[in-house]
């Protein structure tokens, strides 16, 4: 790839996609692009095997098979371009020996909507976070709530904590949450609870509320690891100088001081982000682009959407690549995509409380998965906790 | 309509809460106005303290390990056993940032 491509639109198609050079695989195959149709896409897929990869192509088999015959899948799609591309000089087709340092443009076999991906690269990519994608995590449907069988867990706490049963629970929550008014909807709702054949009213007598609206109100994190600075939470002070002018009686700069500036690490953010197993199978490590050959066209299209498939982060990894590694190391290169996020938040109806959060994103896990709301309740009961937290510092920020 | 948004932001699946940045205490303008006695803060003022302000918490965030990183990469093993050496890169940010 040309170093210098601008980073925006490109009106002019590089000379590569011109090269009619490039050996283009016609084979359906779904074990790298997950664009099934909605029907298969739930099936699990093999990942691709490294040792693999460099085999000569087998012949194609049909792709139903997938799973109960994962030898002969991963290098359906491999299709290492021909020898002959005058920008990046190719080893020979002996795919036995061990790859020159140069990279090669490596496209993946169309799948079924005649899109595929190039990167470039020396080999493909051990590491397929699309490969485990299923129907589940690109829909926004939640899931199927677990059916509730009985009031209390094996370990004998209420599934209703602090309420104990659930009655009290959905009487207690129209109390805290259908709103500080009095109306004909919220009557109607009560109505709703207290008629329902399931609402036991010796339950809700039994409800000590006194104690359970004290418990809703005492904060579990006060001591907890959200202050620690060994969760990465560091607690600084900011110092910066004020200008004067000279219309004042006093001109000239006087250094101001802010106490309490909560912040995070981002390396500690990035470390821990990638030794989570939940969290880096999806992360992409190489930028790819995304083609789309139209039957019956000859040139492919460029697919936009995703940030590790844009110019700039395939511009960025290419710069990585091609820079000096650090000496004495040959481990894999990866650029790590930060996408910051700030807006000031109003925390309250009423009153000043103000916050203005700084978030940060990884551009190398898909952007529907970044959006989607999250199916663990603790993950973003906890963080909205971690706001909270800050309410008890707002005297200062407001 | 900003309610339903925030409802949204909070419940992104992986937001990290990075900082909390400060926006300029109340108790600035009165330490300001000890200086300016009685003549009026002007907003241009304000705006460019907020904005030191703000350049100042990025300085602490930018800190000296990130830096590092960023010139010569971060080795962490990943959950499929490999070691990489990854090289933050910044692309984007989307804030509000204080013109007034």
């Amino acid at each position: 790839m040309p170093e210098d491509l601008p980073s925006k639109r490109r009106k002019i198609q590089p000379a590569r996609f011109k090269s009619p050079s490039f050996l283009m695989h016609d084979k359906r195959l779904n074990d790298i692009l997950p664009t099934n149709r909605p029907m298969t896409m739930a099936q699990s897929i093999p990942p691709v095997q490294p040792s693999s990869l460099i085999q000569p192509s087998p012949p194609a088999s049909d792709n139903t098979d997938l799973a109960t015959n994962p030898s002969t899948i991963p290098a359906q799609p491999i299709s290492p371009a021909q020898p002959s591309s005058p920008i990046h000089p190719l080893p020979s087709d002996n795919t036995n020996h061990v790859p020159s340092p140069t990279r090669r443009i490596l496209d993946t076999a169309q799948n079924e909507f005649g899109v595929f991906r190039r990167y470039e690269a020396l080999t493909f990519p051990t590491h397929d976070p699309e490969a485990i994608i299923n129907l589940e995590m690109l829909s926004n449907l939640p899931k199927p709530a677990p059916p509730i069988t009985s009031g209390s867990d094996e370990d004998g706490t209420s599934m209703f904590y602090p309420y104990p049963n659930e009655s009290s629970f959905r009487l207690g929550d129209w109390f805290w949450n259908d709103g500080i008014q009095k109306s004909h909807d919220s009557f109607k709702k009560l109505l709703a609870i207290v008629g329902d054949p399931k609402f036991s009213s010796t339950d809700v007598g039994a409800t000590n509320w006194d104690s359970i609206n004290s418990q809703l109100g005492q904060n579990d994190w006060d001591s907890g690891e959200w202050v620690d600075e060994d969760a990465g939470w560091c607690n600084s002070s900011v110092t910066f100088q004020v200008p004067f002018p000279k219309s004042t009686h006093d001109p000239g700069a006087r250094p101001y001081t802010i106490t309490d500036f909560y912040h995070r690490s981002l390396t500690s953010i990035i470390r821990e982000k990638l030794s989570n197993p939940v969290q880096d199978p999806h992360f992409h490590y190489e930028p790819f682009e995304l083609l789309w050959k139209p039957i019956g066209h000859e040139q492919p299209v460029r697919l936009h959407g995703e940030l590790y498939s844009s110019s700039a982060f395939i511009k960025a990894h290419n710069d990585l690549q091609n820079s000096c590694a650090e000496p004495g190391c040959d481990l894999q290169r990866v650029v790590v995509g930060l996408m910051f996020w700030s807006d000031a938040t109003h925390l309250t109806s009423f009153g000043k409380a103000k916050l203005w959060p700084l978030y940060l994103f990884f551009g190398n896990d898909s952007k529907y998965r970044r959006c989607k709301p999250s199916e663990n309740l603790c993950e973003h009961v906890a963080y909205f906790e971690a706001v909270c937290l800050f309410v008890l510092y707002s005297p200062k920020l407001s | 309509m900003l309610h339903t948004l925030k409802q949204y932001v909070f419940l992104c699946y992986i937001p990290q809460s990075l900082a909390k940045l400060f926006q300029l205490p109340d108790r600035f303008k009165d330490f300001a106005g000890q200086y300016f006695g009685k003549m009026r803060i002007n907003s241009k003022f304000m705006a460019h303290c907020q904005r030191e302000l703000t350049h100042e918490q990025w300085k602490i965030i930018l800190d000296q390990e990130f830096i590092h990183a960023y010139e010569h990469g971060l080795v962490i093993e990943c959950c499929d056993g490999v070691m990489r050496r990854f090289y933050p890169r910044i692309f984007t940010y989307s804030t509000d940032y204080k013109e007034k």
